[in-house]
């Protein structure tokens, strides 16, 4: 928790400064985000299209077929899409974090950093942490575009409607607080996973060998603080 | 140098503009569909129960949804309130004594709240007013007066439930009519049994009996005169039955008067049984009859043909006979023959003749 508060308080004086660390950050949400989007894409439409098959063909037989739109946006844009991103960032960007800082650990660069006047925090974590959340974010935002325009282009085999229609109804149950929950999931979960990965990559100590003992725990940890995370955020979302 | 290490900061803020983008787009556009900044209306109402409300339910009228639940709230009078907004561009489907319902799925699945439009236009009520719920004391006295407008229910669970409605509500009250009526007439039972005992002589039901005794007794008056008077008729029977039997006999009789009309060799036989000479001169007397009826009729007819101008001659030769015995008495009375004609009053005659004597 210090680590995560030292992350915070360095966070605020990020925005402040015009240093080297933009271009870090720059860099870690092209490495982050822009890498990911293929992945991300693939996926949501993969669930778009599951999500429409499925029910398109379940729900009619109980003359509830509008309830495809509601499902549509309780599982793509309130649950599974913060979630699913977080995952995929967790197990690509988390590792190679994890990987990186415990590599210039290993390699005294840290101990460089420090020497030098550089704060590690500030200059290796800040621009992690900030360019971990603002990918989640904005890869969440395209999970959702990509799932809900994947399950319309699906809808158009199974059962064709139009454009209008479709976005229609899906606009009808899509609400604000649905939004902000699912914008509130992301910047936690990016927040979490880039704190994880940092604190485990500068847990490493002097050997090489500890670099993938810290990924595999980063990894760890990080999925099951992203479940606490998602049940406490979904539990506030109900109450 | 890597194409995406060279332009990190292009692709990136490609990356980042575009998501961003996308999100304000999908929040106006949800804004836009959801009327964020459009006025609400909100308006109360009363339930007996929260089963099957839920915060956020659609309220809709005639299919189209026209506002939401937004709170329910447990009062202290152990009533459900609920508040709920309406659009405003749905705000003049609100009248007076409109009322809303609570639609229940079967399944679990669908339902929520209908809206029911008062039948007369009016504007919209005040904020926060109540809107009768449909199982209220209110609502169903607005629906007895006929103030709302009910559409006719297309799912077929509740239109068959609204058929057994109104059968339960006649089974109910055929059940207590029955009730009613076993109470009465255990209550007659017990007055008959009162009476029959003899503990009891008030009452209709004694009243009738004592009327039944009554009619009794003069039955029984009435028996006995009609047997007395039975004995005197069976008296005059057994003297027409003496007399047909000497009736019998007389028939039997082989020397009796109709054996004796009843033998060919009798007279009547003989008249009878003469090849019809009786029979031809009473035919032929009928005919000279008619025949002379006819002549008679044709004479009476001449007679009304003649009887006008006879009676004309008659009153001519009348006439003259008076003129002539004029002539005779002026003859008779003149002074140069015997004293001249003395004045006679003619009496009107009651026939004018044929001609007018002035013409």
């Amino acid at each position: 928790m210090g680590f995560f508060a030292a992350v915070l308080k360095e966070t605020v004086f990020f925005f402040r400064r015009k240093n080297a660390g933009f271009r870090v950050l720059v860099f870690q949400i092209l490495f982050t985000g822009v890498e990911a989007l293929t992945i991300i894409a693939t996926l949501s439409l993969g669930l778009g299209a599951i999500i429409v098959v499925q029910g398109l063909s379940i729900l009619p037989q109980f003359g509830q077929g509008a309830l495809i739109y509601t499902i549509l946006i309780a599982v793509i844009t309130r649950e599974l899409g913060p979630i699913l991103t977080a995952f995929i960032v967790a197990a690509r960007s988390g590792t190679a974090i994890t990987t990186e800082l415990g590599t210039m650990v290993a390699n005294h660069e840290i101990d460089a950093f420090i020497a030098t006047g550089i704060d590690p925090i500030s200059y290796l974590v800040v621009p992690r942490f900030v360019g971990v959340t603002v990918s989640l974010v904005v890869l969440n935002v395209y999970f959702n575009v990509f799932g809900l325009l994947g399950s319309f282009v699906v809808t158009q085999f199974v059962r064709p409607i139009g454009f209008g229609e479709y976005f229609s109804g899906l606009l009808g149950v899509l609400n604000m607080v649905d939004i902000f929950a699912s914008i509130v999931k992301s910047i936690a979960f990016g927040a979490v996973i880039a704190t994880v990965a940092t604190y485990f990559g500068f847990k490493v100590e002097s050997a090489q060998t500890e670099i993938p003992q810290m990924t595999i725990r980063s990894v760890g940890y990080n999925v099951t603080i992203l479940m606490l995370v998602n049940a406490v955020l979904t539990i506030a979302y109900y109450l | 140098m890597k194409f995406r290490i060279r332009f990190a900061y292009q692709i990136v803020g490609v990356f980042v503009i575009v998501g961003m983008l996308s999100f304000i787009a999908i929040l106006v556009t949800v804004g836009a569909n959801q009327r964020w900044f459009a006025r609400n209306y909100y308006y109360r109402s009363l339930f007996s129960s929260a089963s099957g409300l839920s915060i956020g339910m659609p309220i809709t009228f005639k299919g189209f949804q026209i506002g939401r639940l937004e709170k329910m709230e447990l009062t202290a009078e152990n009533d459900v309130e609920i508040i709920f907004h309406v659009q405003d561009r749905y705000i003049d489907t609100v009248r007076e004594n409109s009322v809303i319902q609570l639609i229940s799925n079967p399944l679990g699945l669908g339902g929520g709240l209908v809206f029911h439009q008062g039948r007369y236009p009016s504007a919209p009520p005040e904020e926060y007013s109540v809107i009768p719920s449909l199982d209220s004391v209110e609502a169903r006295q607005l629906i007895a007066d006929d103030l709302v407008v009910l559409p006719r229910q297309e799912d077929q669970i509740t239109r068959l439930l609204d058929q057994i409605d109104p059968i339960l509500e006649n089974v109910t009250t055929l059940t207590a009519t029955l009730d009613i009526a076993v109470a009465e007439a255990t209550q007659t039972l017990q007055i008959v049994n009162a009476t029959l005992d003899g503990s009891s002589r008030d009452g209709p039901i004694a009243e009738l009996f004592i009327g039944v005794d009554a009619i009794i007794e003069e039955l029984e008056r009435t028996i006995r005169n009609t047997v007395t008077q039975a004995d005197g008729i069976l008296v005059y029977i057994e003297e027409i039955a003496k007399n047909v039997a000497l009736a019998s006999d007389a028939i039997a009789d082989p020397t009796g008067i109709v054996p004796r009309l009843l033998d060919p060799s009798g007279s009547i036989a003989k008249i009878l049984d003469d090849d019809e000479v009786l029979f031809d001169r009473i035919d032929g007397l009928l005919s000279d009859l008619s025949d002379v009826t006819m002549e008679l009729a044709d004479l009476a007819q001449f007679m009304n043909r003649t009887t006008p101008q006879l009676t004309g001659i008659l009153e001519e030769g009348r006439r003259t006979l008076a003129t002539g015995k004029d002539v005779l008495e002026g003859l008779s009375n003149n002074p140069l023959i015997r004293g001249g004609i003395s004045t006679q009053l003619e009496p009107p005659a009651t026939f004018g003749g044929f001609r007018d004597p002035e013409f």
